[in-house]
């Protein structure tokens, strides 16, 4: 389409609809989100990028991708892999921007240290860049504004990927031009070992699970975010000409509400492959752990109305949203709201529960309502025990939940969740869970072809409850200390003895 | 300094010379940051090629020589014949003079402290091995947290002791082919009295994948030689009812190369050229569900 044309058409469009229908209120929306940012960014990184683009001019060759890694120089052994990672990539047509962010001087010292352990070709990729102030968001948009690539994502310095990380995106971006680049993702349980000085390290402890591969849909996306940042490429114009910028008022979720501003833009070209992993650190900090959980309700509610606060476009498409994709093993339905209701359904075959054995699936319903709904495969009907984790957070709480199973003759029984064993807390007709993987257990002795859990969840937990879960708690580690256990049993016994023979 | 020599060595099997170069560069800069941080190595960096043709030329030879430092000799070895990795890896450290050998795969990428992490493990009083943490799939295996001290190590990446590599007459290459000659190696080596240790800080990046489904996807070859392996190890480390019960569930329920797998030990077993059990009191080889020791996870195959 020629100029003339698009501003003909331009014109005609805005005769036609006035700021009081959806498309003019839309295009009106386009508008402002092009320009709610323009003062930050000429005020902070208009001259960085037209440096950039300086010395771009100069380059030789045109870089595909820009990899911004956030750092605090924390994470020296995570630096060191997140690197080596990118050492390992099958297509080295990249750079990266290391963004150390508020690295305090011996953090700044040991990242300098590991920078100058990298091979020659992998120095000349790095740029070290130090910001003090801000937000998570603040070094992504210093990396934006000094990105040279076409194409631009973010990865922490705990993340991995695979060596088709920068290849699965290049590729994409000759059928996806301009769109945003989404690949699959898998997540899995790491902890980091601090035992002794010489011994530290880190280790996983659950098997990666195939918890960010499915492909994006804008409707679920509204609801919670389900693409880890490094799972994107943007495309840079976004920065550089729409000046759509990461909104730096953001702690926390600052990627899923950038997602949610560009995504229906540009549109989303995604890419089934898995090329990185997720760690979920059950024992280091990380952003789910720095920030209180006030911050995250907020933020997440912020977002909500900002999204709630605009007409959306919707893709084509989009009623595709409970398409099963042959090969996947997780069910692309509706699932909503935050804590992510993503549950998994362990098998005890008769040598306990372990990674071997489960299924996953996703929440069918609308929060705060639930339903995880498992077909069990042959192979596991007869299992000794069930056990079903809800979802991998702690510190919700579930109402009126029940478990329906299905046994293979077509006959049904159901039974409260608070009947199971559980390493949570039962307190008015609730179940609390204060920590990580919520865990419901029980016996089986028939075979079981599907199994349900439904009720509400909720993170909203009274004040009371939280004192009584957590005195309840540390009453059980008490009784549970061997000294305690071995007087209180021998007590037990004796009372027993002494009943049982004047009975 | 501390100064020690080292022999490093792959077998290779038609890999692309491109992907050896990367490896021989990451080699070379390890080397170099293990100096700077006081462990001065030298030594030698080895390929044996089992390929039927020759992978390197000579000008790749030279430039290979040309990307390690002064200290570090290059060789490539042409076998002439595909010797698998236990045969192949034995005739590599047969007349090396270094006091270490790094044996690992070719497509292994050393991160820049590797080397000097896993020299830093060795210090350890009675440890023989140090294994190396496998990136972006690490191995499910478990260790001792404190100490660091496992049960067998996957020679992905592994640092050895020449001597102990010696006393124990390397790897069992009549027995095993391509699987399960780490698991026997380790088991020997435990046997004889010493340590193997895992560090986690010696991050190699191997590239390995799993399917969407987050489940490994093997080759036929890699199923069949695992199967055999499998068969193999069992009967050598006395676990007889392992052996029948493996030989079973493959002859009645396994695929192809399962059942492949079976026969040849059948046919083994007839000719007599099965390995003589040992640790019969079973205190070193133990096989727990279908792995060779405990597992922190197991990751569910197709």
């Amino acid at each position: 389409m020629d100029k003339l044309e698009n501003t003909q058409l331009q014109e005609r469009f805005a005769r036609l609809f006035s700021g009081y229908t959806i498309a003019g209120q839309y295009a009106r929306y386009v508008e402002m989100l092009t320009k709610a940012q323009e003062a930050q960014f000429f005020e902070k990184y208009e001259k960085l990028v037209n440096e950039t683009k300086a010395q771009d001019s100069k380059a030789e060759n045109e870089i595909f991708l820009s990899i911004i890694i956030r750092t605090q120089g924390k994470r020296a052994d995570g630096l060191r892999e997140a690197l080596l990672c990118l050492e390992a990539q099958t297509d080295q047509d990249f750079e990266v921007i290391l963004a150390a962010h508020k690295a305090k001087p011996h953090n700044l010292k040991q990242i300098k240290a590991i920078l100058k352990e990298q091979t020659a070709a992998m120095r000349k990729k790095i740029r070290l860049i130090q910001i003090e102030e801000g937000t998570r968001a603040v070094p992504i948009n210093y990396g934006f504004a000094y990105a040279r690539g076409r194409y631009v994502s973010v990865y922490d310095d705990d993340d991995i990927l695979f060596a088709d990380y920068v290849e699965a995106f290049h590729q994409a971006a000759e059928f996806g031009e301009g769109k945003l680049l989404h690949a699959y993702v898998f997540s899995q349980k790491w902890k980091e070992n601090v035992k002794s000085k010489d011994q530290t390290g880190y280790c996983a402890v659950g098997a990666p699970k195939p918890q960010y591969c499915q492909n994006f849909h804008l409707i679920r996306q509204l609801e919670k975010n389900l693409c880890p940042l490094m799972s994107i490429a943007f495309p840079r114009y976004l920065f550089d000409e729409c000046r759509i910028m990461f909104d730096e008022s953001l702690d926390v979720m600052e990627d899923w509400e950038y997602i949610m501003r560009t995504a229906p833009l540009c549109g989303v070209y995604d890419i089934e492959e898995v090329t990185s992993i997720y760690r979920h650190w059950m024992n280091a900090e990380n952003s789910a752990s720095i920030h209180g959980q006030d911050t995250w309700d907020k933020v997440y509610a912020q977002i909500r109305s900002r999204i709630n606060g605009h007409p959306l476009l919707l893709p084509d498409g989009f009623l595709n949203i409970n398409k099963k994709k042959a090969g996947q093993e997780q069910a692309c339905c509706f699932s909503a709201g935050y804590p992510r209701m993503e549950g998994i359904l362990f098998f005890d075959l008769g040598e306990g529960f372990s990674d071997a054995h489960y299924v996953s699936t996703g929440n069918t319903l609308l929060l705060p309502e639930f339903e995880l709904k498992f077909s069990v495969p042959r192979e596991y009907r007869h299992a000794a025990r069930f056990r079903i984790d809800p979802c991998e957070y702690g510190g919700i709480l579930l109402r009126d939940s029940k478990i329906i199973l299905k046994y293979e003759d077509g006959t049904r029984k159901a039974f409260l969740a608070s009947k199971c064993e559980h390493n949570g807390y039962y307190a008015d007709g609730a179940l609390y869970f204060m920590h990580y993987d919520p865990m419901l257990v029980w016996k089986n002795t028939y075979a079981v072809s599907e199994i349900t859990i439904r009720g509400y969840v909720s993170m909203e937990i009274p004040e009371h409850l939280f004192k009584n879960a957590a005195e309840h708690e540390k009453r059980q580690q008490f009784a549970r200390g061997s000294v305690w256990r071995r007087i209180c049993g021998s007590i037990w016994r004796r009372i027993r003895r002494t009943v049982s023979k004047r009975s | 300094m501390e100064e020690v020599t080292l022999q490093i060595q792959s077998v290779i099997y038609q890999n692309k010379a491109s992907d050896l170069k990367k490896a021989v560069m990451q080699a070379a800069n390890a080397v170099r940051v293990a100096k700077e941080y006081g462990i001065c190595i030298s030594g030698s960096m080895v390929y044996g090629d089992a390929s039927a043709q020759a992978v390197l030329t000579e000008e790749e030879v030279a430039d290979i020589q040309g990307m390690l430092p002064k200290e570090f000799r290059f060789s490539y070895r042409v076998f002439g014949m595909n010797t698998g990795t236990a045969k192949g890896h034995n005739l590599l450290a047969q007349h090396s003079s270094a006091a270490y050998l790094l044996i690992m795969n070719p497509d292994i990428l050393m991160s820049p402290s590797c080397l000097y992490e896993l020299f830093r493990s060795m210090k350890q009083k009675d440890t023989a091995m140090a294994e190396a943490r496998q990136t972006p799939l690490e191995h499910a295996k478990a260790y001792e947290e404190k100490t660091g001290e496992t049960q067998w190590a996957s020679t992905a990446c592994v640092l050895i002791r020449t001597s102990v590599f010696r006393s124990v007459h390397g790897f069992d290459a009549d027995t095993f082919f391509m699987y399960c000659d780490d698991v026997d190696f380790s088991w020997r080596v435990r046997l004889a009295g010493y340590k193997i240790l895992y560090q986690p800080r010696a991050v190699v990046y191997h590239a390995k994948h799993l399917s969407i489904g987050a489940k490994w996807l093997p080759t036929c070859a890699e199923r069949y030689y695992s199967a055999e392996a499998a068969l193999l190890l069992s009967y050598k480390w006395s676990d007889f009812n392992r052996t029948r019960k493996l030989l079973k569930q493959y002859e009645a329920c396994g695929g192809e190369d399962e059942k492949k797998a079976a026969a040849q030990f059948r046919k083994r077993q007839k000719e007599k050229r099965l390995p003589h059990p040992i640790d019969k009191n079973r205190k070193i080889g133990k096989f727990i569900g279908d792995e060779y020791g405990e597992m922190r996870f197991q990751i569910s195959g197709h």
